[in-house]
């Protein structure tokens, strides 16, 4: 089974809403974890931060419950929102048990809605990185 | 030695399917106990052994799967057998076991961010034997 975290990524990169954010293909802006250094913005990251795996007296049971941190950068506030806004809408809308590649999903709801702050600038630039993060319980297939 | 529940599974012989159980619930003998307090009795109520044991029904609690669905409420009874998890050191596991029947099943409460859990009951029909870890 491919990975979750690969099977979220092609399915944002899907979206049309998302590519005319962070680009398309293999230039799309959408990172695990941590920006590249000198990515321009806006742009992703995912991370998986927790969750957990229901057991049964014989053994784990699929679907896991997977905890996902999405930060959305932007250099204004309104162009982090706007794609975080993008990323809730194309994976915890109305139509939530879906298929990501061949990793079915069963539901995605939003765990903590949207945290917002800034970077401050770096060394040799004036300019501060907006984020918006937000947090997701998603429910998804996993080999057992 | 003590160990957990973890391992443990439950089998119907003649229902037969695969159940993930997240719990099986406990099964409770009693024996009633008959006072045979009078007027003469002093101090404390004297009791005297009933003559049947009783046993508990018991509820297992199931990973519910839309593909399985639930077992069909028995009419006749069939070997109910509890095996219990193989404890450190042995080779074959302890079993509690009998004729029973199923009593009941419970369809899952559909909540958003939990579990489809089912619920499975049943009977033994008469003494149950248990058979110690080897």
């Amino acid at each position: 089974m491919a990975d979750f975290y690969d099977e979220m990524v092609t399915f944002l990169k899907t979206k049309a809403t998302i590519t005319a954010l962070v680009g398309s293909g293999t230039a799309a802006r959408i990172f695990p974890d941590d920006l590249k250094q000198g990515t321009s913005l806006p742009a992703l990251t995912i991370g998986e931060v927790g969750g957990d795996q229901e057991r049964s007296l014989t053994g784990p049971v699929t679907p896991v419950h997977a905890i996902v941190e999405v930060f959305a950068y932007g250099a204004t506030r309104a162009a982090a929102n706007n794609l975080s806004e993008a990323v809730r809408v194309a994976i915890s809308g109305s139509d939530q048990r879906q298929n990501w590649g061949s990793t079915h999903v069963a539901e995605v709801t939003v765990s903590n809605y949207r945290e917002t702050g800034i970077d401050e600038p770096q060394d040799g630039s004036d300019s501060k990185r907006y984020w918006t993060r937000m947090i997701y319980d998603i429910w998804h297939a996993h080999s057992v | 030695m003590a160990d957990t529940g973890h391992g443990a599974t439950l089998t119907f012989g003649t229902t037969g399917g695969t159940w993930n159980c997240r719990s099986i619930g406990a099964l409770d003998q009693n024996r009633p106990r008959v006072k045979t307090s009078y007027l003469g009795t002093s101090a404390v109520d004297s009791f005297m052994p009933g003559d049947l044991t009783e046993l508990s029904e018991v509820e297992a609690e199931i990973i519910y799967a839309s593909t399985a669905g639930l077992p069909a409420i028995g009419s006749a009874t069939e070997t109910v057998t509890i095996t219990y998890p193989i404890s450190s050191g042995g080779n074959a596991a302890s079993t509690v076991a009998a004729a029973g029947f199923i009593t009941g099943t419970s369809y899952p409460e559909l909540r958003t961010n939990e579990l489809q859990i089912g619920k499975i009951r049943f009977s033994f029909a008469g003494a149950a034997t248990f058979t110690a870890q080897t």
